[in-house]
């Protein structure tokens, strides 16, 4: 009769195994969506990123994504090398913003905020539901305010209060086109953000104000 | 109401004749006056009235010869120089109102940015005089030659895409060349000097 402890290290080292198995699967699958698309000198030094964030515990699709988005645009190797860069930068400044817990999108769309000019301080504020879905909308939704103009601690404000609020994300999107519509008619983007807040606070039921 | 009110009785009305022909009689005695300035005035316009009239007539004769049937003859050398010129013309147009209308109001998405759980999402995109549209993003790896979009009437092209919940960038490519801001209803950088559109699919997985 096999010892019960030794059957315990056999399912433990089939199980690392297994995993490891799979990983390096992930890993390879990752490679060959590269080598397809990247010419070999730029592939070297894509790959070199990469690793740099699985050795992090950085998701790497987001990079992996963003260099087949530049070879597919025509970008320069040294282009695409630069945006990676700073992607992984904004990777790293999202998840010490975010917390360990945050899902791989809201990392993701916290990096998209950043890039879009908002800071750290403030995506950290997005941090207690990170795993949320309606963070990810949230901060979607924050990167694309900033760019209009809006200011974005004050989009920020009113995103979470709006996620705080359990607003549904199509309520998010409603405010995003109606900010826009109001700064297309001359309004200035901080008033038609506090403009909108308001009157979309006003109209929630007490309970959830 | 007085009688006066309603006119001249008979006796007034032979008053009225006697006294209008003593000052006839008297006009006829003065000597002749220059035209006042109103009187030239209206002269001014009878004349421009006339001119006018002259006018309409020749535009009349020339419907008249442009309407009549006439022999017109060319050679096949002037014929060709005739259909190259208008063909260049038209195409000159036809080329200026294509660009026009690509960058214009018609280019649009209608896409909802939020697509729902287990649902295909259909992208849509309003460009009338492409010859071909693909889209590309994270979900095809951005690859230009995976996911063609089909015309949808005289205007659309669309395309149905079953999508995992989660988080996508994406663009359209029309006729080869890759649009940056798409005009989808949320955007975001592309860390590359452009834009991307985004749309989240809802799911259990984000």
């Amino acid at each position: 009769m096999i010892p019960r402890r030794t059957l315990g290290i056999a399912a433990l080292s089939l199980l690392l195994v297994l995993s490891g198995a799979e990983a390096w699967g992930s890993a390879a699958d990752l490679d060959a969506r590269l080598a397809k698309r990247l010419d070999p000198p730029l592939l070297t030094e894509v790959r070199a990123i990469v690793a740099s964030a699985q050795a992090e515990s950085l998701p790497e699709e987001p990079l992996v994504l963003r260099s087949l988005e530049g070879a597919a645009k025509g970008a320069s190797p040294p282009q695409i090398l630069e945006a990676l860069r700073v992607l992984l930068g904004h990777l790293r400044v999202a998840r010490a913003a975010l917390g360990q817990d945050a899902a791989v999108d809201a990392l993701r769309a916290g990096a998209d905020a950043l890039a879009a000019g908002v800071d750290s301080t403030t995506v950290a504020g997005f941090a207690p539901g990170a795993a949320s879905r309606a963070t990810v909308v949230g901060l979607v939704v924050l990167s694309d305010l900033v760019t209009r103009g809006v200011p974005a601690p004050l989009a920020a404000h009113g995103l979470r209060a709006m996620i705080a609020a359990g607003t549904a994300e199509l309520e998010f999107l409603d405010l995003r086109s109606a900010v826009e519509r109001d700064i297309a008619k001359g309004t200035a983007p901080s008033r038609a953000m506090e403009k909108r807040i308001e009157s979309m606070m006003r109209d929630l039921p007490l309970e959830r104000r | 109401m007085t009688p006066d009110a309603r006119g001249p009785r008979p006796d007034d009305a032979e008053e009225l004749r006697e006294a209008e022909a003593w000052l006839l009689r008297q006009a006829s005695l003065l000597p002749p006056v220059p035209a006042s300035e109103d009187v030239r005035r209206k002269r001014e316009i009878l004349s421009a009235i006339h001119q006018r009239g002259a006018r309409r007539s020749s535009l009349a004769a020339l419907i008249a010869w442009l309407r009549e049937p006439r022999e017109v003859r060319l050679s096949p050398l002037g014929v060709g120089g005739l259909a190259l010129a208008v063909a260049t013309i038209g195409l000159v147009l036809g080329f200026t109102w294509s660009r026009r209308v690509e960058v214009g109001a018609n280019f649009e998405v209608r896409e909802s940015p939020i697509g729902g759980a287990r649902e295909s999402v259909r992208f849509t995109l309003e460009a009338p005089n492409a010859r071909q549209v693909v889209l590309v993003g994270d979900f095809n790896d951005w690859d230009p030659t995976a996911t063609p979009l089909s015309r949808s009437g005289r205007e659309a092209w669309i395309v149905d895409l079953p999508l995992e919940p989660g988080l996508y960038h994406y663009s359209f490519v029309v006729d080869g060349r890759l649009r940056s801001g798409s005009g989808g209803p949320l955007e975001s950088s592309d860390g590359l000097g452009g834009r991307n559109s985004v749309v989240i699919v809802q799911g259990v997985a984000l």
